[in-house]
């Protein structure tokens, strides 16, 4: 069932195919959003769990943060769709902090924004949260309200994040495509160089400045220069 | 003086002298000590030589001269040993006999060997002066030092001295032997100082002893309220121990009590969204219900165990299941073992370990104990701290194992004394009331390096209620 392997140099797990109609469940689900929990008191995931599902979240619980990254070293495919965490801070093993700061450095989640919750509200362990990069930070006995609008913002950043990724891969490919000659008058058109003065310095005629200009703008897909400019700037060219 | 038979007078004199200490240690048979041995005994042995002094026409020489020395200065001096045990300068037993000889040897040499009556008899008084006004002086010094008027009266002694200083200045004008049941006005003198003496030294010493004895009681009773204070101190400090454990526990038992919290709140929201919303059915709406039942049940058990270990109460003496309460304690602890990154593991416990004694004082004794073990598995994270509990024999056992980094030499010998403590905020207390907690329940609570392993062993032994059966152990 799993999809083909993809050649793509990037580790990032391909997206799961629907097969089943509870495949179908879940995919919606996921395409709403995915909220990943984390709680070591097994009433309190249960109870957050029912709420987020009852709201059409998919909801992937674990009690505690060994479990989740194990999960996560199968990398399993996983449906499309935004993500975020919502994790307990005082836990044994790995705490919420700790789990912040491991994701942090693998650098694997960045798409997934975390939200923390704590029932002793530390002002220390608040602001080393935020610091890290931390949507939200709840206090138990969490209101119903307050979690699912903080789920809800966590999940549009993350759905700000993947879009903003995927357009960066796409111009980074496309940037692949493009040959040297053609990345070098991209650059420099960019910059605002004239046609002429860019056959100057690279010692070619205007006319072969112009084909590779064209060729560039059409491989880039860029609409105009405006757009030419922008993409040099993203795609670091 | 001719009507006064001064023979008959010692007669008298001696026999009192015999008759008042012997009465005297019969009545005070319930204040008999050791001066009061002294000085009866002394007293008895002063009269028969008193009575020999009437008789000593009819006793041959040696007889007498023996009688004098043994038994008067013996006797004397240990009236004098009463009066110096009482101010507590006692002679040892070879002094004693030291002085004995002392006194009595330069009147046998003055008895036998020069063989000068005169000199024997001046010497004798000098004697009688000397011992009789060393013990007005000592008594005296007691009236002085004990405030004691019935000690002052026993200086009548001093009268008897001077009597002997009487005889001593008038030797001088006796001829031939001279003897004291003929010479008529010392002999009156020193009889009539003799029977004061007997009689009123006699009755003040009694006054003597009962004064000891008062204050012994006194004291006995001083030290019986001091103990009562002790207990009573110790019991309020074990109970600020016991507040101040609970306050630093409050954080997380602050965590403890919001998770059942949490879901008691998130389940009710759910319930109130799914009956707004239709999406949720009845059986689902009282699966809601059911999980909030339970889960304020929870709250509720954690504030129970937090009011009982709190509430202040008279030590109380009942069956207590100490299985029961190692888990209750745990169970307080839960929220403190999972910071420190480690748990309970309970090996070895026997579903029911029953001593008899106070449930608040003993759980005091565990959390110390398990609390302790907490701490020092600060070092050794991930690890279980192990617990048992067994019967072992007509004892039961408990043993809280952790794994920390144990005690150094030092800390081990002085662990459980007042105020010794390894950690930097703490008051040095806990384990020294554990330790009283246990002895108080005829058991002991001891501190022990593992041995290979690393970390300690607190091992709490206490005597198993009779009556309960030993239950074969359940592994839990």
């Amino acid at each position: 069932m799993n999809p083909a392997v993809t050649l793509k140099p990037k580790s990032k797990p391909e997206f799961r195919r629907i097969v089943t109609v509870a495949d179908q469940n879940l995919a919606a689900r996921c395409a709403h959003g995915k909220v990943v929990l984390i709680d070591d008191d097994a009433p309190v995931l249960d109870a957050l769990c029912t709420l987020l599902e009852m709201e059409g979240y998919a909801v992937e619980a674990h009690s505690s943060a060994t479990q989740y990254l194990e999960t996560v070293a199968l990398k399993a495919p996983q449906f499309e769709g935004p993500t975020c965490m919502v994790c307990d801070v005082m836990m044994p093993d790995v705490d919420g902090l700790a789990l912040q700061r491991h994701l942090a450095q693998t650098d694997a989640h960045q798409d997934m924004p975390m939200v923390l919750m704590s029932g002793a509200s530390g002002a220390r362990e608040a602001a080393s949260a935020f610091k890290a990069g931390a949507l939200d930070f709840l206090v138990k006995p969490i209101d119903a309200d307050a979690l699912l609008n903080a789920v809800a913002e966590a999940l549009d950043a993350s759905r700000q994040r993947q879009i903003s990724h995927k357009r960066q891969s796409t111009l980074a490919q496309r940037i692949a495509t493009l040959s040297a000659r053609e990345r070098e008058i991209a650059k420099r058109v960019a910059r605002g160089q004239s046609n002429p003065s860019i056959g100057a310095d690279l010692g070619i005629a205007l006319r072969t400045v112009k084909l590779h200009r064209q060729r560039a703008v059409e491989k880039l897909g860029a609409a105009g220069l405006p757009d030419l400019v922008r993409m040099a700037a993203d795609g670091n060219l | 003086m001719a009507n006064f038979d001064t023979a008959t007078a010692f007669l008298i004199l001696g026999v009192f002298h015999v008759l008042m200490p012997l009465v005297t240690w019969l009545i005070l048979i319930k204040v008999r000590d050791a001066p009061l041995a002294w000085w009866c005994g002394g007293g008895l042995l002063i009269g028969v030589s008193v009575f020999t002094v009437s008789i000593h026409q009819k006793l041959p020489v040696w007889m007498d001269v023996n009688a004098l020395t043994a038994l008067l200065f013996t006797g004397s001096l240990m009236r004098i040993q009463a009066l110096r045990v009482d101010l507590g300068i006692a002679w040892s037993a070879r002094s004693f006999i030291g002085i004995v000889v002392l006194l009595s040897l330069p009147y046998y040499v003055l008895a036998y060997g020069l063989q000068d009556p005169m000199l024997r008899v001046m010497y004798a008084s000098i004697a009688g002066l000397v011992v009789c006004g060393y013990t007005g002086a000592l008594a005296l010094r007691i009236g002085r030092e004990e405030q004691s008027s019935n000690a002052r009266w026993i200086a009548v002694y001093l009268l008897v001295a001077l009597a002997f200083l009487f005889r001593f200045i008038s030797l001088s004008e006796v001829k031939g032997t001279p003897n004291l049941a003929t010479e008529g006005l010392t002999g009156t003198l020193i009889a009539v100082a003799g029977l004061f003496s007997a009689t009123i030294a006699n009755f003040a010493y009694a006054g003597l002893a009962l004064d000891r004895a008062r204050r012994r009681e006194a004291a006995l009773v001083d030290v019986r309220a001091a103990d009562t204070a002790n207990r009573l101190l110790s019991d309020q400090i074990a109970q600020l121990d016991r507040q101040r454990g609970l306050g630093q526990l409050s954080a997380s038992l602050a965590h403890e009590l919001t998770q059942p919290l949490t879901a008691v709140l998130t389940n009710t929201q759910i319930a109130q969204r799914g009956l707004n919303s239709g999406k949720l059915d009845t059986p689902a709406h009282l699966e809601l219900l059911g999980k909030i039942v339970t889960s304020t049940q929870r709250a509720a058990q954690i504030i129970d165990q937090i009011r009982k270990y709190i509430k202040p109460s008279d030590a109380r003496h009942e069956p207590v299941d100490l299985a029961r309460l190692v888990h209750d304690v745990a169970e307080l602890l839960a929220a403190e073992s999972r910071l420190a990154r480690t748990r309970f593991e309970f090996s070895a416990i026997t579903s029911h370990a029953w001593v008899q004694g106070d449930p608040l004082q003993l759980s005091q004794v565990l959390l110390n104990g398990m609390k302790n073990a907490v701490e020092a598995m600060t070092s050794a994270p991930g690890q279980p701290i192990k617990v048992n509990c067994q019967r072992v024999g007509n004892d039961v056992i408990v043993q809280i194992c952790d794994a920390g980094p144990g005690l150094s030499p030092q800390a081990l010998a002085q662990a459980g004394a007042t105020f010794f403590t390894t950690k930097p905020n703490g008051l040095g207390l806990g384990l020294s009331i554990s330790k009283a907690i246990a002895q108080q329940h005829g058991g002991t609570l001891a501190l022990s390096n593992n041995q290979p392993a690393l970390g300690a062993t607190l091992t709490l032994r206490l005597p198993a209620a009779s009556g309960f059966a030993a239950t074969a152990p359940a592994q839990l």
